[in-house]
């Protein structure tokens, strides 16, 4: 692993069906930077989730479609900052322990993403942006 | 839709088969939830599902197996998992949820495991 901080930012057209292309660009670019194939294949179901949701949910303005990811690669763990120009959200999970014969059929992307991630911040700026940014150690 | 193949067969028994292959995200799980809503609605709850080449679940795809496994348990059925890639097993641990479905290594076994449960 390279010891320089690198940072990437790629625009997310707020496109379901484009979010197979993405997550085979930033499984190419982890293994660039030789991440773990577990650690890699979490991250992107995180960034996954957390566009999934955006796109279901944000209810979007034309104009102000896009997402934009950006990506920091460190010695020892990665930052995935997602930003969007939608409705506020609550970022906690919606479960707190699993349990099967309870769950709806939707609704597990959150605690999919608190389950991988190891940190979670989530800001709304006043420009009306929400900030999403999940930290993962590489070890 | 894209990036999703589905096999479905009728088996004896009242059994379906499905053989998924592909992607299954949040731009395609519906297809899949169609696919199970219409067994339903015919009184179908007996599935084996081929998930071996089944390379990607998010947590949309993972959903319409959790909500088919309980509709299918309610009513005296099940599905039967073929094996799970590490990646789909993987997701269903993570949601704690891998242990409510049985899973074997062929198609034959699971031919076999379902049938128990139908009779």
């Amino acid at each position: 692993m390279n010891t320089e901080t690198v940072r990437h930012k790629i625009l997310v057209p707020a496109d379901a069906s484009k979010l197979c292309e993405l997550r085979e660009s930033l499984s190419q670019l982890c293994d660039q930077y030789e991440v773990s194939p577990k650690v890699t294949r979490r991250m992107v179901l995180a960034i996954d989730e957390a566009l999934a949701n955006i796109i279901e949910h944000a209810q979007l303005k034309e104009g102000a479609e896009e997402i934009e990811l950006c990506l920091e690669v460190m010695e020892d763990r990665i930052v995935a900052e997602i930003a969007d120009r939608g409705i506020p959200f609550d970022p906690s999970p919606r479960f707190t322990e699993p349990n099967p014969r309870l769950y709806p059929r939707r609704g597990f992307g959150l605690y999919l993403i608190h389950m991988i991630a190891d940190s979670i911040t989530y800001e709304r700026t006043p420009e009306g942006r929400n900030i999403l940014t999940l930290t993962m150690m590489l070890t | 839709m894209g990036n999703l193949k589905v096999h479905n067969e009728e088996c004896e028994n009242g059994v379906v088969y499905f053989e998924l292959e592909g992607l299954l995200d949040a731009h395609n799980f519906e297809t899949l939830e169609a696919l199970f809503e219409k067994h339903f609605e015919g009184g179908v709850y007996h599935f084996v599902v081929d998930i071996s080449r089944l390379t990607y679940v998010s947590s949309a795809g993972a959903g319409v197996f959790i909500g088919a496994v309980g509709t299918c348990q309610d009513n005296e059925g099940n599905i039967v998992l073929v094996q799970p890639s590490q990646e789909v097993k993987e997701i269903l641990e993570l949601l704690g949820v891998y242990q409510i479905f049985p899973v074997v290594n062929d198609r034959a076994e699971a031919m076999e495991a379902i049938s128990r449960e139908v009779i």
